[in-house]
């Protein structure tokens, strides 16, 4: 029988555990160089030898305190789920912060190893650590990683398996027994006050101490964490314990005159001081490069001129690049059709081969892969680099008048990508209500299908410059939506805290495997939606349905919007997949130029309208996840009403 | 309470490239909870390296690593000003 290993990767934000878990699993797990990827965990299995280990990629976090959604999750995981290891990810070149994190994993007492990563970006930066005394100080097995290279990963997966094959057969690598591991000392006054509330927890067996361990409970209630003194009220003794923590709490606070939640953090940073001050050696300090960049980047003139142009670059990049591909790749399956005339079938069968089948795939590969698929090397680019943390930072200010900060920038920037991981990736943010309001924004935010629909009409057909300004009216019908939305949603924002990562060549071979995932992806999910579509559209109009349908939407598509009548079908197929629309318009007129079913002005409502009515079918589910069901129906009312609206507008007055 | 010296100044006040000490940071606890945790205390020294327009976020150096904050969050922070003979302390 195959024996299991339950694998935890814990670490801060950006710090490559995405790229480690991808490396063991062969698994693709969105990376990118910005905190707060992976928003959800990801499991993945593989097996070496024997063993088959099972590996759960935490999101990233600071701190074990119950701040934001994703620092619950991972206690939660420890606690309840009991992974045999916890495997703590830390950068290299920002170790002392790194520190805090794995200290707090320290005291939760679980076997763990230590994976040291991006060493080689630490030594370029002037940072040498020796890892062998960081060992031997913390106990803890320590691994040097270059992950992006495979560098170390080898050696993570045996050490797993010798930790997991000691410590289940009682040889623990430290001493379970006592109360401070290694190097943990946290000052005179506050291991006392630890020992005291662990002695009492002791005392009344609280339950507690077994999925976390004494050390963890003790200081999670010195420091007042609201979560873990709700549940020890819950117990029997739980009045008595909180009594007796309130005693060493008011001793603490009244020794330092600080919060003792201050006084405890305080004390891990200066455990991390000390680990740093022997195990990290600074090297003479050379003028770094990310400096140099970013005094354009960030500064206040240059970054914003600069944050222009690369945008318009990234823009008529794609547009230019993507035209040209599906010229090259219309031309070559022209040459298809006549095969297909050839086959001597009866017009009805032609007809939904053709047209459904065959019509539905050339419309993916002409017209669609080759915007999306320069798009996604420029996306993968940008996420790697480092540049997103520089636009939330010219950002903040501007976001903060519609209640968010700059951090929001980046899953609305991931957006234009495709919304599932936008509306997914707004959990980094810290309240309820700055997750509400940049969800809302996430949906209007034209993701790669909708821009293939703008490109490919408006750009086409009317020229660059128009589906420019279809992107700069989006993004102020962007602002003055979210204005509203700020008013109108209840609760409060908090400030912007940012890590900001420094600049990285992104890897050439995890870029390559992510633009190639998010490809094949694409190609999986919408290949099979747009034929399937294509085939039932093709039904309904040999058996002539389609005139039922439209009597319901005409008033509003045809009236207000000044539309075809079909594209009241396109748009409810369009829910499916935002593609849809598009292709499906074409094949109802069994064309691939737009130009001959839409005047100038009705591409122009129709880009807008698709661009801001219902969310796809798949972006709905991400926003049931991540806002509830309520909220999502407001969102959906609400993007429909402005779809409408805007378009009525826009078709009254051009 | 150190507020009152006659040193202490706010963040945001303290103008680009200069090395500060904190001398205490107000506000409420989930504020502070946040800044304690990214390594922010009083007695830190920090390097401010940037701050944006129009009430734009602060850019530091602490910890041998960058961070930034918002303007409203960087100005619950008071901080004095240090000699620059010992940095690189923390």
């Amino acid at each position: 029988m195959d024996k299991c290993i339950y694998v935890g990767l814990a670490g801060n934000p950006n710090v490559g555990k995405s790229v480690i878990f991808n490396h063991l699993t062969g698994l693709n797990q969105v990376i990118g160089n910005w905190p707060g990827k992976t928003v959800e965990r990801a499991e993945g299995l593989f097996k070496h030898g024997d063993w088959n280990i099972k590996i759960v990629d935490l999101p990233g976090i600071y701190s074990l305190s119950s701040y934001t959604q994703e620092e619950i999750v991972t206690r939660e995981f420890i606690a309840f789920e009991k992974p045999d290891i916890i495997v703590n990810v830390v950068d290299a070149s920002n170790l002392e912060r790194n520190l805090f994190l794995t200290i707090q994993l320290m005291e939760l007492r679980m076997p763990m190893i230590l994976v040291v990563n991006q060493i080689d970006y630490a030594r370029s930066n002037g940072m040498d650590i020796n890892t062998n005394l960081l060992q031997s100080l913390t106990g803890l097995p320590v691994i040097p990683a270059i992950a992006t290279k495979g560098v170390g990963t080898g050696e993570i997966v045996e050490k797993i398996v010798e930790l997991y094959t000691a410590s289940s057969s009682g040889i623990s690598m430290n001493s379970k027994n006592r109360l401070f591991p290694g190097c943990l000392d946290y000052g005179p006054e506050v291991n006392k006050a630890v020992s005291e509330v662990s002695n009492i927890l002791k005392k009344y067996e609280s339950p507690l101490l077994k999925d976390y361990g004494p050390l963890w409970i003790s200081l999670k209630l010195i420091e007042k964490d609201s979560e873990v003194t709700d549940r020890v009220l819950k117990e029997n003794a739980g009045s008595e314990i909180i009594s007796c923590v309130n005693n060493e709490v008011s001793v603490l606070e009244s020794a330092f005159s600080q919060s003792s939640f201050t006084i405890v953090s305080s004390a891990r940073y200066k455990i991390a001081e000390t680990l740093i001050k022997n195990t990290l050696k600074l090297l003479e300090k050379r003028k770094s490069y990310a400096d140099s960049i970013d005094k354009i980047a960030l500064d206040s003139v240059w970054g914003y001129i600069s944050l222009i142009v690369l945008m318009m670059g990234v823009f008529f990049a794609i547009f230019k690049s993507g035209e040209y591909l599906s010229s090259y790749l219309d031309g070559l399956f022209q040459n298809l059709k006549p095969l297909i005339h050839n086959l001597n079938m009866s017009a009805f069968w032609e007809d939904i081969v053709w047209n459904g089948a065959i019509q539905g795939i050339i419309s993916v590969v002409t017209i669609v892969l080759p915007y999306i698929l320069p798009f996604y090397i420029l996306l993968s680019v940008a996420e790697n680099s480092g540049y997103l943390a520089r636009i939330a930072f010219l950002t903040d200010s501007l976001m903060h008048k519609i209640g968010l900060h700059g951090k929001a920038i980046i899953p609305i920037m991931m957006g234009y990508g495709c919304n599932v991981p936008a509306v997914l990736g707004t959990k980094i943010l810290g309240s309820d209500k700055e997750v509400t309001v940049a969800s809302f924004l996430a949906t209007l935010v034209p993701c790669s299908a909708r821009t293939v629909i703008i490109l490919g009409t408006i750009g086409v057909f009317m020229g660059p410059q128009y589906a420019v300004l279809i992107y700069i009216f989006d993004i102020l019908v962007i602002y003055l939506a979210s204005l509203a939305a700020n008013k109108v949603i209840p609760g409060k924002s908090y400030d912007l805290i940012m890590e900001l990562p420094g600049y990285r060549m992104p890897a050439l071979k995890p870029t390559l495997k992510q633009i190639w995932f998010r490809i094949k992806d694409f190609i999986y999910v919408a290949m099979p939606v747009v034929i399937g579509g294509s085939l039932l559209l093709e039904l309904l109009k040999s058996f002539d349905l389609l005139k039922y349908f439209t009597v319901i939407t005409d008033p509003v598509i045809v009236k207000w919007l000044g539309l075809p009548s079909l594209v009241g079908i396109v748009l409810v197929f369009g829910i499916l997949r935002k593609e849809l629309t598009l292709i499906m318009l074409l094949e109802m007129y069994n064309t691939t130029v737009i130009a001959n079913i839409l005047t100038p002005k009705q591409m122009i409502v129709f880009g807008v309208v698709t661009l801001l009515y219902i969310p796809c079918v798949s972006t709905i589910v991400a926003l049931g996840r991540t806002i509830g069901r309520k909220k999502s129906a407001l969102v959906i009312v609400a993007d429909t009403i402005m779809a409408v609206l805007i378009g009525g507008i826009i078709n009254l007055i051009i | 309470m150190k507020k009152d010296d006659v040193q202490s100044i706010n963040l945001i006040n303290v103008p680009e490239n200069s090395s500060v000490e904190i001398l205490q940071i107000t506000g409420g606890y989930k504020s502070m909870q946040r800044l304690n945790d990214m390594g922010l205390f009083p007695g830190t020294q920090i390097k401010i390296l940037r701050k944006g327009i129009m009430h734009g976020p602060v850019q530091l150096a602490v910890r041998n690593s960058q961070i930034v904050l918002g303007y409203g969050i960087a100005s619950k922070i008071f901080v004095k000003p240090i000699e620059r003979s010992s940095s690189e302390n923390g």
